[in-house]
């Protein structure tokens, strides 16, 4: 009952504040804006009274909640349960509305201090009260017994919960949402700030107060996604950083929005340009971060994804539908009703200006925010325009972008080079030819090892060239004041990024190995082996795979199991010998190891599957032990030689099969036992087009049974192969054999193991910290600069 | 000024273009299994997969071969290139995506759906040990 009434308190603060800062802001009335104050307040303790309760319930294990007992156990250690507070819904709509709410408080002050507040915090505190509307309509303290009225008695106390998804029990899931949902709830303070300037028909001034804000939103978010990437690198097992998934794209659209209003807003506060889109970039990243909520918790992606995405109820989509539609109608339609009065300043710029480059690059990244959004509303799309919903491939992405991401990476050099308002061309030609030689020497390096896609040695052309442009700034810049360096160092962080991306996944090597017990194959260099296996915990099996190379050898464990938890989904995680290896401090020698061979690249080892079978590869199913066998390759089968001589259709078969019609197709199947004795058996396949195949099994003499299962002919080579099985009959030798392969055996297993070399994918991470750094020092250096504005 | 305006709009329409072409032809429909016969594109085709039926991996060539029904209870036979996929045990649909030929789906990617993954039906029972049984 707490939660509730303390759910209710901040949502009665919250609005109390929000009408009341706006009446203020309409009457000038400072006493209401007194009353606005405390009702933030209220709200605000109430929302972290709420948080802290529910944490409270979570570490003490009061498995009477709904919550608790859907996400947590008993056997968590402690940075996991803690973790288990935004595991499901209600919990991150709960991490989210407490960011919104703390930064408002900070905001407060803030808005204060630059004049701002009864507008800014009218519509931030409507913000709040939405969010907080969606903890009332979906209650996260519900008891087990309210959420299963019909087999939970009321006042059931589970021993234990159903724990947390084995997928999310590491650290990233410790580190990775808290961050991106930070970024998340900062967007708000722009769109706030977009929204108080057209209200206040102050075109000009918002944008200085809202350019920190933005860029701290940039630097938030895109460290959260990229530490998403790292996950599903590194644990999920997803063989790369970014899958186009929507879940992925939903906060990637927000941040590309977020870094296109920092150029564009900078454009502003120089040049007093672009002052009517500016307020429409300001708004975008929450408003988009609002679609993608949308698109992510609603349920309506739900056929046409990966993740499967739980159906909230029909309280909280329409609520995420109001909420979308209020404020992208109050920010849009403020917009339109004012944007004629915005005085437009003509702001005459050549092409090679830097208003042009920062114009450009903001569009680009625009285009490619708007590409992403429409590829991953695909289903929303082709539901309204087919009546039915389908998604869109993933190349569909890197199809659309690549061009853009080609005038990115060119705009991030010129960008640089260009003056303001127009470049003095001589002085251009000078600045352009270093760096663009350094990257064209570079290129035609990578060209002759081995690049030759077009489209990839410009998009490498122009990231080298935009690296060296602005590594040369920046190292003229820390010469000077290293506190200017934010701009060029994001951008070298992009560049390098970009290389990587290239490298990574453009050139990426890899292999599925079938690796038998004990027996080694030779893979990128490497000599694989396959030892056994050691179990982990009740669930958990590490395969283990020894690598050598020269005289180290190291075990790289390759998890893989059924996990009880997902009903028995197999959950497999890789190991990857890269720069990012925590085994060093256990193992200090595979540091010289990894030094040595992957400064350039890791090896990522991928558990596919393991095969325990009772030898020779076989399998057994109903019709017995498979096989596999070749056209004319003779194999032994048991106690039979056997060769697959072809197919061979009856006579009055025949007619169908021209006809097109389902036709008998039989299999030539020579057998010769261990006294010589050679009999020739044809088991028969129905071929029909969308029926059940049908199979009619052939005997032996001695009654053994063969079953041909599956037909495989090669077009081009005409090769032909079939599947099939065999069963002894009991009086057969080989009936032994058929009650083994029943049983598994552990004698033969073959771990199928997916290798793949990864070129310069430490360039993708490095990239991303050396631009997350950017955007902090550029945030920094823009606080800075507003303190001293505001003083003088 | 005006020149500026009309350069924009023609890059913008044909960024437009581009991508509504690029949307069309990435755009993977969901088919039936006889109209994923008829056709030479990537689609989807939604079903289940038939459990009794064989299946099984081959190492050497890393395919998970299957069968599945389709809505209409039409049988497909499946190659997908790599191995058995994530929860295939206890989905409820999968989504086969991939190109028709020579009488099987040749699929590249198959996903699985499990609406009951990550909320209980039930809600905890008298015995609260996760009984789940692996096949």
């Amino acid at each position: 009952m707490i939660g509730k009434a303390l759910i209710f308190a901040a949502f009665g603060g919250m609005l109390t504040a929000a009408f009341s800062y706006t009446y203020s802001f309409f009457s000038g009335d400072e006493r209401v804006k007194k009353i606005a104050r405390v009702g933030y307040h209220i709200a605000a303790v109430s929302t972290i009274l709420t948080a802290g309760y529910f944490m409270n319930l979570l570490l003490t294990h009061q498995f009477q909640y709904t919550y608790v007992w859907s996400f947590s156990s008993l056997e968590l250690p402690s940075p996991l349960l803690v973790s288990t507070f935004y595991a499901g819904q209600e919990g991150s709509f709960m991490l989210w509305t407490l960011y919104t709410v703390i930064i408002g408080l900070i905001l407060m002050n803030y808005s204060q201090r630059h004049h701002y507040e009864s507008s800014v915090m009218g519509i931030y505190s409507a913000i709040a009260s939405f969010l907080i509307l969606l903890a009332v309509v979906k209650n996260p303290f519900l008891h087990v017994w309210q959420t299963w009225p019909d087999t939970v008695k009321p006042g059931t106390i589970p021993d234990d919960g159903r724990g947390l998804n084995p997928l999310l029990q590491n650290f990233w899931m410790v580190i990775h949402p808290p961050i991106l949902f930070l970024g998340f709830a900062s967007t708000a303070v722009p769109f706030a700030h977009s929204i108080s300037g057209l209200l206040r028909r102050d075109y000009k001034n918002w944008i200085n107060v809202a350019i920190p804000w933005t860029l701290f939103s940039a630097a938030v978010l895109g460290f959260g996604i990229t530490l998403g990437g790292f996950w599903a690198y590194e644990t999920l097992g997803w063989g790369g950083f970014w899958g186009w998934d929507p879940v992925e794209n939903s906060s990637f659209i927000p941040w590309l929005l977020a870094v296109a209003s920092v150029h564009t807003l900078l454009v502003q506060r120089r040049t007093g340009g672009f002052q009517r889109a500016n307020f429409l970039m300001g708004m975008a990243p929450f408003l988009l971060v609002l679609y993608s909520t949308f698109l992510t918790r609603s349920g309506v992606l739900g056929d046409t994804s990966v993740h499967s995405f739980v159906d909230p109820g029909m309280w909280v989509y329409v609520l995420l539908v109001i909420l979308i539609l209020f404020f992208a109608s109050v920010g849009l339609g403020l917009y339109f009703f004012r944007h004629r009065e915005i005085p437009k300043k003509q702001i005459s710029y050549a092409v090679t200006s830097r208003e042009f480059a920062l114009f450009l690059g903001a569009a680009s990244l625009t285009v490619v925010a708007a590409f992403t959004l429409v590829g991953t509303s695909a289903p929303l799309i082709t539901n309204l325009l087919e009546g039915k919903a389908s998604a869109i491939d993933t190349s569909y992405y890197v199809k659309t972008n690549l061009p853009v991401a080609i005038v990115i990476a060119i705009m991030m050099g010129f960008g640089q080079l260009f003056w303001w308002k127009k470049s003095n061309s001589q002085t251009l030609m000078r600045t352009t030819l270093p760096p663009l030689l350094a990257a064209a020497f570079i290129t035609i390096t990578v060209i002759f090892a081995g690049m030759h896609d077009p489209a990839m040695i410009l998009f490498f052309l122009s990231s080298a060239f935009a690296f060296f442009v602005n590594l040369q700034i920046a190292y003229k810049i820390a010469k000077g004041n290293p506190n200017y360096m934010g701009a060029s160092l994001a951008h070298i962080g992009v560049a390098l990024l970009f290389i990587g991306i290239i490298a990574s996944t453009r050139y990426e090597q890899h292999v599925t190995v079938p690796l038998t017990k004990d027996k080694p194959a030779f893979v990128f260099g490497y000599r694989l082996t396959y030892v056994g296996t050691t179990q982990i915990d009740q669930e958990k099996r590490a395969y283990n795979v020894t690598i050598e190379s020269g005289k180290s050898k190291f075990v790289a464990p390759l998890v893989m199991y059924e996990s009880s938890y997902n009903d028995g989904a197999v959950m497999r995680n890789p190991y990857i010998f890269s720069l990012v290896n925590y085994d060093i401090f256990s193992h200090p020698s595979l540091l010289a190891f990894i030094g040595r061979n992957m400064l350039t690249r890791d090896l990522y080892l991928s558990p596919q599957t393991i095969e325990t079978s009772g030898g020779n590869g076989f399998q057994s199913t109903k019709y017995g032990i498979t096989f596999q066998v070749d056209k004319d390759v003779p194999i032994q089968v048991g106690q039979y030689k056997l060769v697959f001589k072809g197919f061979k259709v009856a006579e009055d078969q025949r007619q169908a099969m021209m006809e097109g019609k389902p036709f008998e197709l039989g299999s030539t199947i020579q057998l010769t036992n261990k006294e010589g004795q050679v009999q020739i058996i044809v088991p028969t396949n129905r071929i029909a087009p969308n029926a059940q195949p049908d199979f009619t099994s052939a005997y032996t003499k001695s009654g053994d049974q063969f079953t041909v299962l599956d037909i495989r002919v090669d077009d081009k080579t005409g090769s032909a192969t079939i599947v099939a099985a065999y069963k002894p009959s009991e009086k057969s030798p080989d009936y032994a054999l058929l009650k083994q392969t029943l049983r598994p055996t552990n004698q033969e297993e073959t771990l199928v193991v997916e290798a793949t070399i990864k070129p310069f994918i430490n360039l993708v991470w490095g990239g991303v910290i050396v631009m997350v750094i950017g955007f902090i020092i550029a945030w920094r250096r823009r606080r800075m600069d507003l303190i001293r504005t505001t003083m003088t | 000024m005006k020149a500026k305006y009309i350069i924009a709009g023609v890059v913008i329409v044909a960024f437009v273009i581009f991508g509504a072409i690029s949307f069309m032809q990435n755009n993977i429909e969901y088919v039936s299994a006889s109209q994923a016969e008829k056709t030479h594109r990537t689609v989807q085709v939604k079903g289940k997969w038939l459990k009794d039926k064989e299946s099984f991996y081959d190492p050497r060539t890393n395919t998970f071969h299957f069968y599945m029904a389709d809505d209409n209870n039409t049988i497909l036979p499946v190659i997908l290139s790599g191995a058995k996929p994530n929860n295939f045990e206890i989905a409820n649909d999968i989504v086969a995506k991939g190109k028709y030929k020579d009488g099987v789906f040749y699929a590249s990617e198959v996903l699985t759906k499990c609406p009951s993954k990550y909320q209980s039906k039930t809600g905890p029972q008298a015995s609260n040990q996760g009984s789940s049984t692996l096949n």
